[in-house]
């Protein structure tokens, strides 16, 4: 165990002076175990804290001490003064107390005298009162705006009068409506007389019913007592006249009619005339309509001035050719040209024939909706059909898209091809027209499968074909032999023949030519073989040999024939040029480009394919090829047509088509 | 004042004379000082607990004769 090393105060504040902190109080050791506590509030060590705790603490419990017995005192004190009430003796007179003798039985009777006359006065007081209000005079005035709920008629004609009395009604009632009047008997009656028509069932539409006194009646009468609710017949008291009043007013009434004098002389029956009096007849006028003015308004004072003369003799329509315009303006005075063409304000005359121009471009685009490839059909239609001269006719007839020799000179300008391109059936297909620089061995080869004459007809037809009057070229198909095939494979650009082709073309031909030759060869030589083997046996020349000697001799000149054989081969290799190319198909018979088949080696070796949408990405990019191979050169929806971008694009031309 | 007992048990055991508002950085000071050490290389513990140095004697509860771990960082 180290020893514990310990530093004194004194030391212990001087480093804690040194630190920045503050020095430890020096306790006095004098005062050790002293109870005094000190008294500073400054002192905020622990033990100082503690003890003021503490001394709070009992201070507190000092005074809740204090509380509670003052509490116990105050009930304390309660307690005693309830007792003490308790025990109080009530004062006043009780029932067995001596009476004073104030309630005695004369002096009740004595008593008994002042109060009658005390309650006679009351009665007086009251009788008095009431008189007094009897006294004053119940009039009609006072029964004013109260309302009775039946006819004024009703209550007149009632056989004994009617006693009216407050209505019995709801408090809602009463608040809307206030109070009201009735007769009990009449209202059961009116009540008995609904229940009554009711149970009649009457129709709603009544043929016989009168009209209002106005004459009209509303739409569905029937149905108002349904919708507003009742009418209730009501008056007020005070409105109405008394009944001698009504009485008197009918009575007068009554005389004013009787003073009425009625003239019974009979009027003369008047003859119907079987026309109507011109006087009566109205003649609804027949409005003109105000036809308007078919005069064009002038809207310039320009043209007032210089009324124009009848519009200008015009030597052109505006479907005149353009070139033509373009050459030879009409001399027609070029202000009066202005105003016929209404909708184009035009400055001067070149303005006017750009416009003339656009104008005529518009219409003939609008008629070129035709498509082409349906035009040639149709031209081709009417070439077989008609005879030449009904042709042409037909042609001038035709209006609509003009095919002529210089539009389609110009819709064919990459053409310096074309010469090449129908000179070609003859050179491509050799193997169908055998000429004389041919190879003979080709010409064996062909000889032996020659439809000939037909194929050479089916071409000429097609070289015949490829320039029809209208000097569009017809779309080549495939119906008319290999030649007619090819030449069509050609025109879409499918088969190309540029040099490059060409020379492994030949190159292809020369390697076959010399496989053929090789074999021929090699036939020939195994015929001479047999043949010398022949001519052995007959003359005899194994005979004078041995089996052994025999064989020896015929292992001698097969080995001769070798060698030689081998020489020869070697002498004509000298001249052989292997093409080797490596060449990938797919399924399809595509070549595969050299990543594609890449591509497919992977996917064989590690024996796992592409997925699903590149799959399907692959087999639709195919498509697409086939179809564009299949699309006819003629047939375009933009620009180039597509085949034709791909010939060009093969051939590096750059072009545009114009049509 | 308070008296408390750092010791590292292996070699080292200090007395420090302290105050109980004294932060624990305080008391690492005086122990440094009183030992020859860094201050900032003396980590305080007590259990499992290793005293903040901002917080000080009291609310830790170190009382006059309480000792303390005393470990190096």
């Amino acid at each position: 165990m180290a020893e514990e090393s310990v530093l004194s105060i004194e030391e212990t504040n001087k480093i804690r002076i040194s630190l920045g902190l503050k020095p430890l109080k020096v306790e006095p050791e004098a005062a050790p175990g002293a109870d005094a506590p000190l008294p500073d509030e400054d002192d905020h060590t622990v033990e100082a804290q503690e003890r003021r705790a503490y001394e709070n603490w009992k201070k507190m419990q000092a005074e809740e001490e204090k509380k509670a017995k003052r509490q116990k005192l105050k009930e304390e004190l309660a307690k005693e003064k309830n007792a003490a009430k308790r025990f109080q003796v009530l004062e006043g007179k009780g029932l067995a107390d001596e009476d004073d003798g104030e309630e005695d039985a004369l002096n009740w009777v004595k008593k008994q005298k002042k109060r009658q006359k005390k309650l006679a006065q009351k009665m007086a007081e009251e009788l008095a009162a009431r008189d007094e209000a009897l006294a004053q005079e119940y009039t009609p005035d006072q029964l004013k705006d109260l309302r009775v709920a039946h006819d004024l008629q009703d209550i007149v004609e009632g056989r004994d009068g009617a006693i009216l009395t407050l209505k019995d009604a709801t408090i809602d009632e009463l608040e809307e409506e206030g109070d009201e009047l009735e007769d009990i008997s009449l209202a059961e009656q009116e009540r008995r007389d609904e229940r009554l028509s009711l149970k009649k069932k009457k129709p709603g539409y009544n043929v016989h019913e009168q009209e209002d006194e106005d004459g009209k009646k509303s739409i569905l009468f029937q149905y108002d007592e349904e919708i507003d609710g009742k009418k209730k017949k009501k008056f007020n008291l005070g409105d109405v006249l008394s009944v001698e009043e009504r009485e008197q007013q009918r009575k007068e009434l009554g005389e004013a009619a009787k003073v009425k004098i009625v003239n019974l002389d009979i009027p003369k029956a008047e003859v119907l005339a079987d026309y109507i009096d011109p006087s009566e007849v109205k003649i609804k006028k027949v409005k003109k309509k105000k036809s308007k003015s078919t005069r064009r308004k002038r809207d310039d004072d320009d043209e007032g001035l210089f009324p124009a003369p009848a519009p200008a003799p015009e030597t052109e329509t505006p479907d005149a050719d353009s070139m033509q315009v373009d050459g030879a303006p009409i001399p027609v005075a070029p202000r009066v040209q202005k105003r016929t063409f209404q909708d184009v304000s035009l400055v001067d005359d070149d303005d006017l024939q750009t416009a003339l121009a656009q104008q005529r471009r518009a219409a003939v685009k609008k008629r070129k909706v035709l498509k082409p490839a349906d035009l040639a059909r149709k031209i081709r239609e009417e070439t077989e059909g008609a005879t030449p001269g009904a042709e042409e006719a037909g042609v001038e007839e035709e209006v609509g898209l003009v095919i002529d020799e210089t539009s389609e000179f110009v819709s064919r300008l990459r053409a310096p091809e074309e010469p090449v391109k129908r000179e070609r059936p003859s050179v491509t297909n050799m193997d169908m027209s055998p000429e004389p620089e041919e190879d003979t061995e080709m010409q064996d080869a062909t000889k032996e499968d020659s439809p000939e004459p037909e194929v050479q007809k089916a071409v000429e037809t097609e070289n015949k074909g490829g320039i029809t009057t209208t000097g569009l070229e017809e779309e080549a198909t495939l119906n008319r032999g290999i030649g007619a095939t090819l030449n069509m494979l050609k025109q879409r650009g499918l088969l190309d023949d540029t040099e490059e082709s060409q020379k492994a073309n030949a190159l292809l031909r020369d390697r076959e030519k010399f496989k053929l030759d090789n074999r021929l060869r090699q036939l020939e030589l195994e015929k001479k073989a047999k043949a010398q083997r022949e001519h052995d046996r007959k003359t005899g020349k194994y005979d004078r040999m041995t089996a052994r000697e025999r064989e020896e001799q015929a292992r001698l000149e097969n080995k001769h024939r070798d060698q030689q054989e081998s020489r020869d081969l070697a002498a004509r290799f000298k001249n052989y040029k292997p093409d080797v190319k490596l060449v990938y198909k797919d399924e399809f018979g595509r070549d595969l480009s050299q990543k594609e088949a890449f591509k497919h080696l992977s996917h064989q070796f590690h024996g796992k394919g592409s997925g699903k949408a590149k799959t399907e990405k692959r087999l639709k990019k195919i498509e697409d090829e086939k179809k564009q191979l299949a699309t006819s050169s003629l047939t375009s929806t933009q620009g180039l047509s597509t085949s034709m971008a791909a010939t060009a694009k093969k051939a590096k031309q750059a072009g545009v088509r114009l049509m | 004042m308070i008296e408390v007992i750092c010791n590292d048990r292996l070699g080292k055991k200090v007395r420090v004379k302290c105050d109980p508002n004294d932060t624990i950085g305080d008391l690492k000071k005086l122990v440094a000082a009183q030992t020859g050490t860094y201050a900032s290389k003396i980590v305080l513990k007590k259990g499992h607990s290793i005293f903040k140095d901002h917080i000080t004697l009291a609310d830790y509860e170190v009382g006059n004769g309480s000792s303390i771990e005393l470990y190096y960082s």
